[in-house]
Order: structure tokens, then sequence, then C-alpha cells
């Protein structure tokens, strides 16, 4: 138990500080919710409409919440052959939708009660609390009696289409990006307003009435207060088949096969095609093979990006830090401008995510298929250039487009964009040689659960420090050393931290700065001579 | 006299104060198939490891086709390794794993490709060679496993259950191979379970038990040995060779 704590650590943590900064907010919601029960209590039935928004929007945040649940893992059974043989569907499907609605409760019921609790303060009775938690509960047992099987029945439409399951990966990001800007950009005051009319009319409109029912002087309309618990009393049980329903349909499939050509641009069964193009060459192999000389290399390369394609949450954690982006985008997008960090911001990113990706534990990615890698004629090399070019084919182009673009929208003349654009290439092959290195001497085998049985193979936290602090160093240095702004910028916000009365002057940081770059020039080659040595003379246990 | 293609010599493997592997000495003639028995913990999957240069040996030395097990651009070349566990990826299809090991080997992909389509028609995997390897059955994943040690042609091959999971007409398949791979003068390690197929197929068995070989000779002479002189089976005679009992300090000799 306690290696299995241990293991997901890192997902414990990010856990552990979600919930205190859930914990954190509660404060403040209980403050809103003091000063509308004030309001109320003074005869001011203003903020019943604001009530009303919030729980709407809630009703529809949690019916999209189903739909995930259902479509992703929390739709499928664990130890399916044993439970569908023991129990029958409906059992199952019930079980599942049950513990879906369970799962949701705190993250609806705890901030829901925290603003009612003020509600109830700032009117001076705790009646308001009954109506919050009976509305919160409608809330969530009609959402997800619509989500819910919403998002089966959507799992087994992918799982019996060839085509959906092939785009699933691409329509998963979409969606991921797409939740992502919205509720990082300040996107969702403007989605709210869009969609105003519908929350604020009936049937959603009447959640108000029901939460407001035992609020004094909230306005609430009997009526709708009626309305809203037939309907939830309704919707629940036809909920509950529609889940049964939807469950049989995704669950008993025979699911989809690919029978045309395959992701990489093989060959597919067939005797023709087979003759057509051999078997031992593939579109992807033979374009990589322009690149690299030894089969070995082309082989890793082609592998790492066809793993990368077919199970995107392997590079979950590489595109956590995207997020810190989405306000940039949003202002620029907002106001016109480019700041001038952002050929920086590029480069930064495309440098350690070009490591995160696949170099930072190249040997721990291989997970069961390590051994047929080290009693093959592969070498280190094949194995490190293999890993590196993986990630730099892709992601060295796109940054260097990136940082250019970004350098010439802010002021930089195109020869300067274009060498932003060089400089670009170059931090992403370094970084990902860098990261090859620290991966070969930190590799991690342990997966972490991302959703229920999907689990990813994330780089050792020793990497995966290091590795961050090296490609900031890295950054910063390049910064500083060629770019006026950005040199200062360093140096306002370093100096008043320096410990023990020491001072750096712009010049001083400068020659620092030039150090560190000096340093990582020779670091790069040495990273790529340690990292095939330690792939080369890498043992198991 | 053939010349030993599998030698070791007081291989030991411990880990920290266990021992896994003790004193173990081999010499296995080329062209051979060495049955390797042994109850579940005794040390069978080490001593493998160990061999084919995946885990490095506490103190002895080992060769295989004349490589020592600490030369692995040397050992590599020469051997093919199944490990119980095939070692796949669960987003390739069958055909793209197989290609991906080619490619490993450094095989030329229009050679590769002839040898794959063999292959995967001789373990009747052609209709499925397309398709996701996470969808296949343990005795799919295990054919894809058996045929990725084979690709290059080795000297020698490892093979650690090669045969569990298999259905009857796969089992009969992977025993026919390994059959026509010692026709061709290459030794097979044959690690298994399945104690009709080593007897089958092995012109010796060793067997070890906690750590130490135990027993050694052909199955014949085994099945005779454990039964003072009565012919028995192999079964018979591996459950008496493992049964509860101090470890002779040398192997028995049949």
């Amino acid at each position: 138990m306690v290696r299995r704590v241990r293991a997901q650590d890192v997902w414990l943590a990010l856990v552990a500080v979600s919930s205190l900064i859930f914990v954190a907010i509660l404060p403040l919601v209980f403050d809103i919710g003091r000063d509308w029960g004030a309001a109320f209590a003074s005869g001011d039935a203003g903020p019943a409409s604001t009530v009303g928004l919030v729980l709407a929007t809630a009703w529809v945040f949690q019916v999209a919440m189903g739909v995930v649940a259902g479509v992703g893992s929390y739709g499928e059974v664990d130890n399916e052959a044993a439970m569908l043989t023991i129990r029958p569907p409906k059992d199952v499907a019930g079980g599942m939708l049950l513990m879906n609605v369970a799962g949701y409760a705190p993250y609806l019921f705890v901030p829901v009660t925290a603003g009612f609790a003020g509600i109830a303060v700032g009117a001076g009775t705790p009646a308001p609390l009954v109506g919050g938690v009976v509305a919160t509960a409608a809330i969530l047992a009609s959402a997800m009696a619509l989500g819910y099987p919403a998002g089966v029945a959507l799992k087994g439409a992918i799982r019996r289409s060839a085509w959906l399951s092939r785009l699933k990966p691409v329509l998963g990001a979409g969606v991921g990006v797409a939740y992502f800007w919205v509720m990082f950009s300040g996107r969702l005051p403007a989605v709210v307003d869009a969609l105003e009319p519908v929350l604020r009319g009936p049937p959603l409109g009447w959640l108000a009435d029901l939460a407001l029912a035992t609020t004094p002087d909230a306005g609430a309309d009997p009526l709708g207060v009626a309305a809203v618990l037939v309907l939830t009393l309704v919707a629940v049980p036809v909920g509950t088949l529609a889940t049964v329903e939807a469950a049989t349909f995704a669950w008993f499939v025979d699911e989809a096969r690919e029978t045309d050509e395959s992701v990489d641009g093989s060959a597919g069964a067939s005797a023709d095609s087979t003759a057509a193009e051999p078997t031992g060459s593939t579109r992807l192999g033979d374009t990589l093979g322009a690149l690299a000389r030894r089969q070995g290399t082309v082989g890793v390369a082609a592998v790492t990006l066809v793993r990368a394609y077919r199970a995107p949450l392997q590079l979950v954690f590489a595109a956590l830090p995207l997020l810190f982006a989405l306000p940039m985008v949003e202002g620029m997008l907002a106001t016109g401008s480019v700041p001038s960090y952002a050929p920086w911001f590029a480069m930064c990113y495309g440098a350690w995510a070009a490591g995160v990706a696949a170099p930072l534990n190249l040997l721990g990615n291989q997970g069961a298929a390590l051994p047929a890698l080290l009693t093959t004629r592969a070498r280190g090399r094949a194995v490190v250039r293999g890993t590196v070019l993986a990630v730099v084919a892709p992601l060295a182009p796109l940054t260097a487009v990136l940082a250019g673009t970004a350098a010439h929208a802010t002021g930089h003349s195109p020869v300067e964009a274009a060498l932003f654009g060089g400089l670009g290439l170059a931090v992403v092959t370094a970084g990902s040689v860098l990261a090859a290195a620290l991966g070969a001497l930190f590799p991690r085998f342990d997966g972490v659960d991302v959703t229920g049985d999907r689990t990813a193979t994330p780089p050792s936290k020793a990497a995966f420090s290091l590795f961050s602090v090296v490609v900031v160093l890295a950054v910063s240095a390049a910064g500083v050393l060629t770019d006026r702004f950005y040199r200062l910028a360093i140096h306002a916000m370093v100096t008043p931290r320096l410990p023990f009365g020491l001072s750096l002057t712009v010049a001083g940081l400068e020659r620092l700065a030039f150090a560190v770059a000096a340093l990582l020039v020779v670091a790069v080659p040495a990273a790529y001579v340690l990292a095939v040595r330690r792939v080369d003379g890498y043992r198991l246990a | 006299m053939k010349d030993a293609a599998i030698t070791a010599t007081e291989l030991t493997k411990r880990y920290d104060d266990e021992v896994a592997v003790a004193d173990l000495s081999l010499s296995i003639p080329a062209g051979d198939v060495y049955g390797f028995l042994g109850p579940n913990g005794a040390g069978k999957t080490t001593t493998m490891r160990m061999l084919t240069g995946l885990t490095r040996p506490s103190a002895g030395s080992a060769t295989v086709a004349g490589a020592a097990v600490d030369d692995r651009p040397a050992l590599t070349e020469r051997i093919g390794y199944l490990p119980a566990d095939p070692p796949v990826f669960d987003e390739l299809t069958g055909r793209e794993h197989l290609r991906y090991v080619a490619r490993l080997h450094e095989l030329p992909p229009d050679e590769s490709g002839e040898r794959i389509d063999d292959l995967l028609a001789r373990f009747d995997l052609a209709d499925d060679a397309d398709r996701r390897i996470g969808g296949y059955s343990t005795g799919m994943q295990k054919k894809v496993g058996v045929i990725a040690a084979l690709l290059h042609d080795p000297e020698v091959v490892f093979l650690d259950e090669p045969t569990s999971g298999l259905d009857p007409r796969a089992a009969r398949t992977m025993r026919d191979t390994i059959a026509a791979f010692a026709d061709r003068d290459v030794t097979v390690f044959l690690s298994s379970h399945v104690l009709s197929v080593v007897d089958e197929l092995a012109d010796t068995v060793g067997v070890i038990d906690d750590g130490t070989l135990v027993a050694e000779g052909p199955p014949t002479d085994l099945k005779r040995r454990a039964h003072d002189g009565a012919e028995t089976d192999l079964e018979t005679a591996f459950l008496a060779i493992t049964e509860d009992q101090d470890v002779p300090e040398n192997p028995v000799e049949v």
C-alpha cells in the first residue's frame, strides 16, 4: 500500500495542491453568499438572478463532466470480463452511474453549501441551507442522469466506428485544449453571457426557485420549485435506464478494426498491398531515413512518434505548462500585440517539452519492451539519436517558426527574427540531448494513474527537476546575452533577491550568462556521450 | 564432440544478501536444445538474464556463441531472447512491432519485410498483423515476441515459457520451429513449465532449484534416475528432484 501511494506521489501532490486552492476559495464564496443573504434580508431580491445564473451554469458544467466521465475511463468497467459475468449489465451500469454521482458530489456540494451557508448567515436564518442543499442534489442527479449516459453512448459510437476511433486522440486533444482555453483564458464569462438566455429561462432558471425556496424574501416561484422537482424525479429513472442501454451499447461490442493503412503509412495486411510496399518499409520510416543513416535510429524515432500519437496521455505532463501560455495568447488576441517575452517563452517551452516528451525517460518509456531493445544490435547511439530525432523533427521547426514569428511581431528585424528561429532549433535540439542524459541517469519505470485504468510513465522527479532548471538557465542565459530588454528585466528581478549582501551589475550578469552558456555548449556533447554510455551499459536489476 | 555454444563458470547472482543463482556452471553444445526446469523463483529467469547480458553477474563468467556475456555488442548479434512477458508495445500493430525490431537489428527493410511476412504466415498471424497488439490475446503477443526473437537468425535462442498461452496449433508450430532451429544447428535454451514440450525437444535437461543446478542430463536418464533406474515420466522426475530437500553441493550427474 505504501509502495503504491509512493508510486503515485506526483499525482497526489497535484491533488493536494488542487484541494488547497479549492479550500482557499471557500471563504470567498461564503463572503459573497453572506452579502447576498443580507440583501435578501433587507428586501432586495436582486441577487436571486445571479444565484440562478450560477446554479444553471453549474448544471451545464456538471452535464459536461458527466459526458467526459462516460466517454472516458469512468465509463469502463474494471475487470470487465469478471464483473459482467457475475452481475447483469443493469446492475453494473447503475453502480457506475451511482459511483460517478458520488465522485462528483463533493465538487458541487462543498462550494454550494459554503455559498448557502453565507446566505443563511447574511439572512439570519438557517433555512436557506435547506433549499441550497436540495437544489444541489437536484443539479447533480439530473445533470449526471443526462450527461453520463450520453458519454457512455458516445464511447459506444467511437468503439464501433473505425473512423472515430482513429480520430479519438485528435478529438480528445481538441476538447482538452478548448476546455482549458475557456477556463484559463478568461473566456468563461463570455461563454456564460452567450448562454445567458438559456441559463435564465426555464427549465434551468427554475433551479434558482428551488434553491431559494427556503430563503425569505428571495422571490422564489413555487411553480418553478414544483417543476424542477418533478423534472428531477423524472430525469433520474429515465437517465438510469438510458445508462443501462448506453452501457450495453458500449460494453458489448466488437470494436471496429482498422483495415486500411495504419497511422505510419505502412501497408495493410493484404497480399496486394504487401507486394506494392514491402512490409519492412514505411512512409514514416522512409522519411526519417532521410534524416538518419542507421536503421536502429529510424526504428526508435518512428516508434516513439507512433506511440505518442496513439497514446497521447503519455504526453500529458509535457502539456501542463501550456496552460500558462493560454492567458498570454488570450492577451495577444485581445490587445493585438505580442509581449516581448513571447519568443523566449516559445523557445523555453519548446526545449522543455521536447525533453519531457520522450528523452527525459528514454529507458523507462520502453516499458515491457526494454529487454527487446537491450538484446538487439541497436547501440546506445541509435537509442539516443532516435529518441532525440523523434522530438526534434516535429518540435524544432515548430519552435523555430513560433520564436521567429513572435520575435518579428515584437519589433525585431527580419534578420533578428531569423536568428531567433535558428536559436529555437538549437535550444530544442540541445534540450532534448540534455534530457536524454538525465533520463538515462535517472530512469523511471513506475507508471502513475492518469485516469482510471490509463497510466503514464513520467520522468523521475530528479530528472524532471534538474532538466527544468537547466532549460530555464539556458534560455535565461541566451536571453541575457542577446536581448537588451530581457537582460534588464532579469537584472531587475535577480538583484533584489541576492543573498549575503551580494550585488550584481548588468555587465556582471552578462558575464555570468556567458559562463552559463559556455558551460551548456560544452555540456551538450558531454550529455550525448553520457547518455549513449548509460544506455550501452544499462542492465536490468 | 560439438563446440559449446553456451558455457557458464560458477555464474552467481546476489541481490544484497539473497543469492538468486549460485555457482552455476553449464556447457551446452551448439545445436542442442537445453531444457531448463525449475520451480517458480528457482532462478531460471535470472540465469537467462545473465546469459543474455540483461543482468550483470555478481560472480563467475559465461560466453554465448563465443561472446562474453558482458560484451553486449558481440552478444546481441548472436542471440535472440523471448522473455516470459512478451516484450511488445501495445500501441503498435504486430507488423509494426516486428518492423521496429528488424530495424533495431539493422536488417535492410526489403529483406526484413519478406522475413516478417514469412514468419507471420508460419505462426498464423498474418491476418491479424495489422491490428494493435493491445487487442491481442496473450498467445498472439507471445507469437509476436517469438518472431521478434528469431527475426535476425540468431545462433542461440533463449526462450522463457514460449508455449504458455498458445493454443494447441500455435504450440505445435512453436515446437516444430524449435525443432527446425535445432536441425539448423541453432542452440535453444528453453525454459518451460510445460514438461511435455521439454521432454519432446530437449537433448539435455537442467533442473535448477533454489538457485542451484540440482540435476542435469538427457531426459531419459533423468527420468530413470529419479526412480532408481525405473523409467518414469519427466513430471514425476521433476517433482522428485525438486521436492523439499537439502540442496546437494554438486549437481547430480546422470
